[in-house]
């Protein structure tokens, strides 16, 4: 049985080792690395991870936008990573998740840059990721859970499994079988029958624990087998309140050291400790509903907008209010998953709606006057003296109020009309400039038939911005040198919008203008999305800032399934233009085409692979008449092509194991100016085996990347010999990771152990080891569960090209979570 | 000849002895017991307790304040076994369903059972309840008067001179070598507190098929009481 399984151990050492033929690209932004998973689960929370490989310390936050059919994106920022741990993590709650979920990361550096992933029009052509669809049994199963039920043997006292085979009782004679009780072997302790296996621990604890039951056949393979989650109550009687109180809360502490050379980036921050928490609370007597959130980070600083989050809202029938940090939605072209803290509320009749809303989107900021100190030269010995004075600027608060009036039924047909205001709030802040004031009207509207089938939808949207308001309105006299003329008088109205020479759009126009109309329609397993948008260049929402503006274009998808869900069949085409107003050099064109294939064999006991090959392109082309201006010309092409595939392989008695293979190809080549030529390849490969007759669960990824850029020319002069030729460069990074967790009692008491490496090439050749040790263990205090885990990691980088750049770090993290 | 005799014999014997074997399973399960309930198998007589197999023949004795759950492996019917109370299981494994027959000699039972498994009928000794898919209370007097109270789904309740189907709400009694009569539920027809041990863990399910708007069919169930 050891040979066995050293013999089995070495196999997949060996596996992993002969993966290494890889390569992939890098340019100056942080590399960062995402592959969507296979499929999530319903109802199960997605835990979103993005990797980062290199330029983490560039990296100021990262946000998540996540979303399901046409509801609009969701925003969420996700957990910040650190040198020992180099990757984002957001979670996607199960409550959410029961359809296709599509996602993209917005990331925002330090220098105030940001990008996207994917790169290309993320918000159009996110990442998506499928359901995974309700496992198909080949057949009834055979095993019938006696105990424990909802009704009895579920407590503390009485608890008691027992499983039946009394349908497979003839069939299974001679075979072996074992009972796992929260992933023990505890046959030896069972009464087993030809029929029957009944087993009583002799304590059991309170919470969730997992029963299995496995037939083996006389060779060692799996017959069959079964999985429960049950959940046993303490019988301890509690006093109950007039009003349920239920919730968890966590907290987080992690302290990390460095050690660098004073010319090392991490020299000036050689200890940083961040503490986070949250509390979540939650309750309802008969039709009241409460829940309560409160979320601090030591990350929090009036130097910047919050961190922190304060919510309480409450539900009574027919109404809801929120108070404190709320995210607040109407539609995709007003507000749509932003945060306001403040109070809102939802009167709900059925056929009418209203939802109104007043908070802060921005808080204000102190900015200052800092004296700026030289050294007085004449002064014997020199001295400090001050020189000039410079403003360090802050912000005002910005306010916003929303009203949403809603006729009609969601589900048939149903219009709305909506009015949003943001406002700076002039007098909160001295040292800010060009206060703004914003409002929006908006019409929308849903038609739904054939039972949700289909479904039409239309909005549009009008806005006006005034981008300097701190001058009041326009006087009546200075309103006449603009050339326009208004029924009133702008100070009569400065209340409600300031006008002034700072408008835009100075006089409404289409360029003001932002809607969409789409169509979704779901029939014979085909589900086809149409929508064509567009925004206007002149169109401001300052509640909804990541709206791209002056575009309009159209969006098809289509996903077609087949086999019972098992597979997927995706396409889809974007086109886009700017320019609407004609105002540009020229006119941009951004097209892309993607499709892809999916395949999840769910058929109990069939072991097939998984299967999912996508392909991507997009072009950007601007042509510019003038050739004064060509250099505003635009060709670029990228064409990107991924293949990925798991397959899980038949259980055997020593282990459970899954494999991973995932490559993709990407092309980038500017035509127009030749910047780029780039050819990028990604190579991942992974191994999961959890092991039978050890809690043990390993992990080993190997993943390749490598980016290559052809020599080029830039165009900046005349004759040959001024040109700027760039050699040829090519970047690769190579990451292996190893992992190996040791359940001491499975699902309770954790301990792993975690290998990262991380390997740069290119110009600058650097190396990153990081070990992690770490442990977890879940119990009950207080009758309910409490969770505490324990990280230590030690992380040691070294440059081969500049030393000076080395460092090593280390970290600690503490968590500890308990639900009530 | 003598060979094919002895081969005939060999196979009978084989055959019976496979019987035999097949009647070693057990039938059901104690889930819960409270008090003193004995169990007489053959001539051992034992406590039963949460975790007792019980196999075809077993007979259940309950004294006072006592009261057991008891599962058949089909998952086919539960049972409640009041106090004061002999009862025999009696089972036979039919293909892959499980046909149970349960004798009351005396006291007080609840069943519940699943309309899809296999047959299942208590005997008293004045009648049979046979029951395809129901939730009942019986209770045998001394006399042997049977009374079945349907609390969902239809009982037939046979005695020798004729049959009755009870509905839900209506009270079956049975009495020798009469044919049975029918009424209204009363409202203390079962005792208080056998009924609070009835309704303990008698939950309803109400289920309801849905389709997302991808097609797929998802069930939502509603526990109630």
């Amino acid at each position: 049985m050891k040979k066995a399984f050293f013999v089995y151990f070495c196999a997949i050492l060996w596996l992993t080792s002969i993966i290494t033929s890889i390569m992939l690209q890098a340019d100056e932004l942080p590399q960062l690395n995402h592959i969507p998973p296979e499929s999530i689960e319903k109802a199960k929370s997605f835990y979103v991870e993005l990797n980062v490989f290199s330029g983490l310390d560039q990296i100021k936050e990262v946000y998540l936008f996540y979303k399901k059919a046409n509801l609009g994106y969701i925003q969420i920022e996700m957990l910040n990573g650190s040198e020992m741990n180099p990757y984002y993590k957001a979670e996607i709650p199960g409550d959410f998740i029961d359809q296709r979920i599509e996602y993209y990361f917005r990331i925002h550096l330090i220098n105030g840059e940001e990008f996207t992933l994917p790169k290309n029009d993320a918000m159009n052509n996110p990442y998506q990721v499928e359901l995974k669809p309700v496992i198909i049994k080949s057949t009834v199963s055979a095993f019938k859970k006696l105990s424990p039920t909802d009704e009895f043997n579920f407590t503390t006292r009485d608890f008691l499994v027992a499983i039946s085979y009394f349908a497979i009782e003839d069939e299974i004679e001679g075979k072996t079988i074992k009972l796992f009780f929260d992933g023990m072997d505890v046959s030896g302790y069972a009464t087993i029958t030809s029929n029957l296996l009944v087993y009583k621990p002799d304590r059991i604890i309170p919470g969730i624990h997992t029963i299995e039951i496995i037939i083996y056949n006389n060779d060692g393979s799996v017959y069959d087998s079964q999985k429960w989650i049950v959940e046993v109550k303490s019988e301890k009687i509690t006093q109950k309140l007039p009003i349920s109180v239920n919730g968890d809360f966590y907290a987080v502490s992690r302290f990390r050291s460095t050690s660098a050379q004073d010319s090392s980036y991490y020299y000036d921050e050689q200890n940083d400790w961040k503490n986070f928490g949250r509390l979540n609370l939650y309750g309802s007597k008969d039709w009241f509903r409460y829940n309560g959130r409160i979320y601090l980070s030591s990350d929090e600083s009036k130097t910047r907008q919050p961190v922190n989050r304060y919510a309480f809202e409450m539900h009574i029938p027919h109404f809801s209010m929120h108070l404190g940090d709320h995210t607040q939605t109407f539609n995709n072209t007003t507000i749509n998953g932003k945060n306001v803290r403040g109070i809102s509320g939802v009167f709900d009749y059925g056929i009418i709606k209203l939802h109104s809303f007043y908070g802060q989107i921005k808080r204000n900021i102190k900015g200052r006057d800092e004296i700026i100190y030289g050294v007085d030269t004449t002064s014997v010995p020199y001295d400090t003296v001050p020189v000039d004075t410079t403003i360090i600027e802050g912000s005002y608060k910005r306010n916003c109020f929303g009203l949403r009036l809603q006729l009609g039924n969601e589900r048939k047909l149903a219009f709305g009309l909506a009015f949003l205001k943001v406002k700076d709030d002039v007098s909160s802040e001295k040292f800010a400039t060009n206060p703004k004031d914003n409002i929006i009207f908006s019409i929308d509207s849903k038609l739904a038939l054939f039972r949700q089938k289909l479904v039409f939808g239309a909005e549009i949207s009008t806005s006006i911005l005034n981008n300097d308001i701190s001058t009041g309105a326009i006087s009546e006299q200075d309103l006449d040198t603009l050339d326009v003329e208004l029924p009133f008088t702008p100070s009569s109205v400065e209340d409600i919008f300031v006008i002034n020479e700072h408008m835009v759009p100075l006089i409404p126009s289409l360029n003001s203008i932002a809607g969409e109309i789409y169509t979704r329609a779901f029939f014979y397993n085909n589900l086809l999305n149409i929508r064509y948008s567009y925004v206007g260049g002149s169109y401001n929402s300052l509640a909804n800032p990541y709206l791209q503006k002056d575009i309009a274009g159209i969006n098809i998808s289509n996903t077609y399934r087949l086999l019972n869900n098992q597979l997927s069949l995706t396409a889809g085409y974007n086109s886009y233009q700017d320019n609407l107003n004609d105002n540009k050099f020229g006119t941009t064109n951004s097209k892309g085409f993607y499709c892809s294939m999916n395949y999840f064999p769910l058929v109990k006991d069939v072991y097939l692979p998984c299967v999912n090959i996508n392909y991507q392109q997009s072009t950007r082309k601007k042509s510019v008449a003038d050739t004064s201006y060509s250099e505003y010309s635009i060709d670029q092409f990228n064409n990107t092509i991924g293949f990925s595939t798991s397959y899980e392989m038949p259980t055997t008695r020593y282990a459970k194991t899954r494999f991973s293979i995932s490559i993709s190809n990407s092309n980038s080549v500017d035509n127009e100016k030749k910047s780029f030529d780039s050819n990028s390849q990604n190579y991942l490969f992974s191994i999961n085996s959890n092991f039978n007759d050890i809690p043990l669960s390993s992990k080993f990824s190997i993943g390749y990347m490598k980016t290559e850029d052809k020599p080029k020319i830039i165009e900046n002069a005349d004759t040959d010999s001024q040109r700027t030729y760039i050699d040829k460069t090519s970047n690769d990074y190579l990451s292996f990771s190893f992992r190996e967790e040791y359940s001491f009692i499975p699902d309770k008491l954790n301990t792993y152990f975690d290998y990262h490496l991380l390997n740069y090439g290119g110009d600058e050749k650097q190396t990153k080891n990081c070990f992690t040790l770490g442990g977890n263990h879940k119990f009950n205090l207080f009758r309910t569960e409490t969770y505490i885990s324990g990280e230590l990691a030690y992380l040691l980088y070294k440059n081969s090209t500049l030393a000076e750049r080395n460092y090593n770090q280390t970290e600690f993290r503490l968590k500890i979570s308990q639900k009530f | 000849m003598k060979k094919f005799s002895i081969l005939l014999f060999v196979f009978l014997l084989l055959s019976f002895l496979s019987c035999l074997a097949k009647e070693n399973s057990p039938s059901a399960l104690v889930l819960t017991a409270k008090g003193e309930i004995i169990l007489k198998r053959g001539d051992n007589n034992q406590r039963i307790e949460s975790g007792t197999p019980l196999y075809s023949g077993d007979e259940l004795i309950s004294k006072e304040q006592s009261i057991a759950a008891i599962r058949f492996v089909d998952s086919g019917a539960i049972i409640k076994l009041f106090s004061n109370s002999i009862l025999t299981i009696n089972t036979e494994k039919k293909v892959r369903k499980l046909d149970k027959k349960i004798y009351l000699e005396i006291g007080d039972v609840w069943s519940k059972v699943k309309r899809e498994k296999g047959a299942y009928q208590i005997e008293t000794p004045t009648s049979v309840a046979t029951v395809k898919g129901t939730d009942f209370f019986t209770n045998v007097k001394e006399d042997g008067t049977t009374t079945v109270v349907t609390l969902s789904g239809i009982v037939e309740l046979r005695t020798d001179i004729g049959a009755k189907t009870i509905t839900k709400g209506k009270t079956g009694i049975a009495k020798k070598n009469k044919v049975p009569t029918i009424t209204d539920t009363k409202p203390k027809q079962i005792k208080p507190e056998i009924k609070k041990e009835i309704e303990k863990g008698n939950l309803n399910i109400l289920e309801i098929e849905l389709e997302d708007e991808n097609g797929e069919l998802k069930k939502l169930r509603i526990y109630y009481k």
